[in-house]
């Protein structure tokens, strides 16, 4: 059964990724994106990590991709404005031709690790409560860390942002 | 795990050098709010006190090693590289006190987000966890892009768009070993993965080789080694004189020790592969470089393809990877600081916010024909860097080859030597190439007024320091030496 539904959420990832680079307009692109996003919500689910599962929606396909086409919509393409990509299938072709051996090499790898047991975990395991414990106290410096990682990006863009209207 | 975690066994000592400069920055954002446009040089000397500050808890730390569940690892190479990276930081932080204004310099922001970005790279130097490692490599270079950004020329934001794209590649390629390191092994503990690693002799090692490629993929960006090295002379052509120094140093020597942290294991492996790989990498970023500075036409382009080729040299240690090669990467990195901060600032100091020379670049070779008629000191100091960065004795840059060369042969690396030695002799001729426009062409300029309108009482007396460490290196190469074997063999390397 998981079997089953985990094939079926992996060809609608694949599918929303392949529409997300062939669509020519920006919009569509954003929109596909969210099919693979959710598709990957579920695996989570199927990996019993309701928290991942969770934090995928609502940050991934909630605030990540309408802050996206909050800016696609703000920018107001038009068709006019876009590139013309006449050889853009073939292009891809060969572009995914080229790139085949470092994917075979690294799938390669992927076969060649040792073996692990590849049941799903039983409950208790992703969940919010034993994940935050690991949280704040393993991984509490870690976890400090990124808030200076963010106050820096915020500093930053807001001075970036503040130079342009002097 | 119990539940019951003792305060003592998280270290919190170890962690004071990060804390005190993050408390600085906070600080700095603070004082912004509470009093508008404060003087720039209240800000650099704040800035540079709180260094200070960090460089004494750093001397006098003497806790444990390790601290906050393994995640911090203050050892040896970690104390030595913070204090490079903190004395660099001291210097390149004062070069903002130049004659002309600049906007970023007037900014809090500025100084905040400088503090901000070494508390990055000591976090990346401090640990051997690589999300740690990851995380603080990340806070640096987001830093890094917007201090290149704020300054103000068009080529400035140029710069910092391309070392931010470059420098997301990188991220996502160093995201990508760690998974397969993890994956493999699990943990993402550098000393765990080589435990595991060695107890299974390495297999599977087409794994292990994607894991390796990725990771050199990421530090080569940071290091500027070839394949990913495009970058370099865009980045330091577009941004501020003091801020390109501070690339060629910093960023570097915290990768190095990262590099030496991660491959030290890997040399350990004895797969024959891996040092083809490093050899490989070693010799083409030492002959490229060199061979591509012959033809640049700009000194700013010229000195970031010899940083290159410099570091190129100095990953030859890691390669090698004997005691005697990796504290010979501590002591050439200290005299290329003090060298390179020294060449650096002479650009600073000549720059004009005019391209009179050249339409195309800002200090292209021309400019500094016949400086010596002009201005005799000026020209003297600049070629005494130039004497120093090509390795002459007795400037301070050649102890460092001379030593690493040796560590080379000691080794059994004769080869390696031999191609260090040619690398040398090539790059003798770009660096005379400027020293024969300063010294046996006839000047352009009538007046050495254009040469002089950022030059500052401050940045006169960080060039002279910088003159008087890179004459005298004769004097304290040997205890440099000691100390950096001392704090290496400590660490086990």
């Amino acid at each position: 059964m998981a079997d089953i539904v985990f094939a079926i959420l992996a060809i609608f990832a694949l599918v929303g990724a392949f529409g997300m680079i062939s669509f020519h307009s920006p919009i569509h692109s954003a929109l596909s994106f969210i099919v693979t996003i959710l598709a990957l919500a579920g695996i989570f689910a199927l990996l019993s990590a309701p928290f991942l599962f969770a934090v995928q929606i609502i940050v991934y396909a909630g605030a990540i991709m309408v802050l996206m086409l909050f800016i696609i919509m703000f920018l107001n393409v038009r068709e006019s404005n876009f590139p013309k990509e006449p050889n853009k299938f073939i292009s891809m072709f060969f572009g995914s031709i080229l790139l085949l051996p470092v994917n075979i090499f690294i799938v390669r790898a992927f076969l060649k690790m040792p073996e692990k047991s590849m049941e799903i975990v039983e409950d208790g395991f992703g969940n919010i409560g034993s994940l935050s414990m690991e949280l704040f106290t393993r991984w509490l410096l870690p976890f400090e860390a990124i808030s200076i990682l963010l106050l820096v990006a915020l500093v930053g863009a807001v001075v970036l942002a503040r130079k342009e209207e002097s | 795990m119990s539940d019951f975690i003792s305060l003592s066994s998280l270290n919190i000592p170890s962690l004071l050098p990060m804390a005190i400069l993050v408390f600085g920055a906070l600080f700095i954002i603070c004082i912004d709010l509470a009093v508008k446009n404060l003087n720039r040089s209240f800000y650099t000397i704040l800035s540079v006190l709180f260094i200070v500050l960090d460089l004494g808890v750093l001397i006098g730390y003497n806790g444990a090693s390790r601290g906050f569940f393994d995640t911090v690892l203050v050892d040896g190479i970690a104390i030595l590289s913070q204090c490079i990276i903190l004395i660099a930081s001291a210097f390149f932080i004062p070069l903002s006190l130049s004659n002309r204004h600049f906007k970023e310099y007037e900014m809090a922001e500025y100084y905040a987000l400088f503090l901000f970005m070494i508390v990055g790279f000591q976090f990346m130097v401090s640990s051997d966890n690589l999300i740690v490692i990851f995380i603080g490599l990340e806070t640096a270079s987001l830093s890094l892009y917007t201090l290149i950004a704020l300054h103000n020329r068009a080529k400035a934001f140029e710069a910092a768009i391309k070392y931010f794209t470059m420098g997301a590649l990188a991220a996502g390629f160093f995201a990508l070993s760690s998974l397969i390191f993890y994956a493999l092994t699990g943990s993402v503990e550098i000393n765990t993965i080589e435990a595991v690693l060695k107890e299974r002799e390495f297999q599977p090692l087409s794994a292990v080789l994607a894991g390796t490629v990725f990771m050199i993929a990421a530090l080569g960006f940071k290091l500027s080694v070839v394949p990913s090295h495009t970058w370099t002379p865009d980045v330091y052509e577009g941004s501020s004189a003091p801020l390109a120094g501070y690339m060629s140093i910093v960023p570097k020597i915290a990768g190095f020790v990262v590099a030496m942290r991660f491959f030290e294991m890997l040399i350990a492996s004895d797969i024959i592969w891996l040092e083809y790989i490093l050899y490989g990498l070693v010799v083409i970023t030492m002959t490229l470089a060199n061979i591509t500075a012959l033809v640049q036409e700009d000194v700013k382009r010229m000195l970031a393809f010899s940083s290159i080729s410099h570091a190129g040299f100095v990953l030859s240690a890691i390669l090698i990877g004997t005691t005697q090669a990796n504290a010979g990467l501590f002591l050439y990195w200290i005299l290329f600081m003090f060298t390179n901060l020294g060449a650096f600032s002479m650009l600073w100091i000549v720059r004009h916010k005019n391209n009179l020379w050249d339409e195309r670049y800002q200090h292209p070779f021309s400019k500094f024909s016949g400086m010596v008629k002009l201005m005799p000191t000026t020209a003297t100091i600049m070629g005494v860097f130039m004497f120093a960065l090509a390795g002459m004795p007795p400037f301070s840059v050649f102890w460092g080859k001379l030593y690493l060369i040796s560590a080379a042969v000691n080794s059994g690396f004769i080869y390696l030597a031999v191609i260090m030695v040619v690398n040398s002799a090539i790059a003798v001729y770009y660096y005379m190439k400027l020293m024969i426009y300063m010294f046996l062409k006839e000047p352009v300029a009538n007046t050495s007024a254009v040469y002089e309108t950022n030059a500052s009482t401050t940045l006169k007396v960080i060039v002279g320091f910088a003159t008087v460490v890179t004459l005298s290196a004769v004097l304290f190469v040997e205890p440099i030496l000691n100390i950096v074997t001392k704090f290496v063999i400590l660490s086990g390397f």
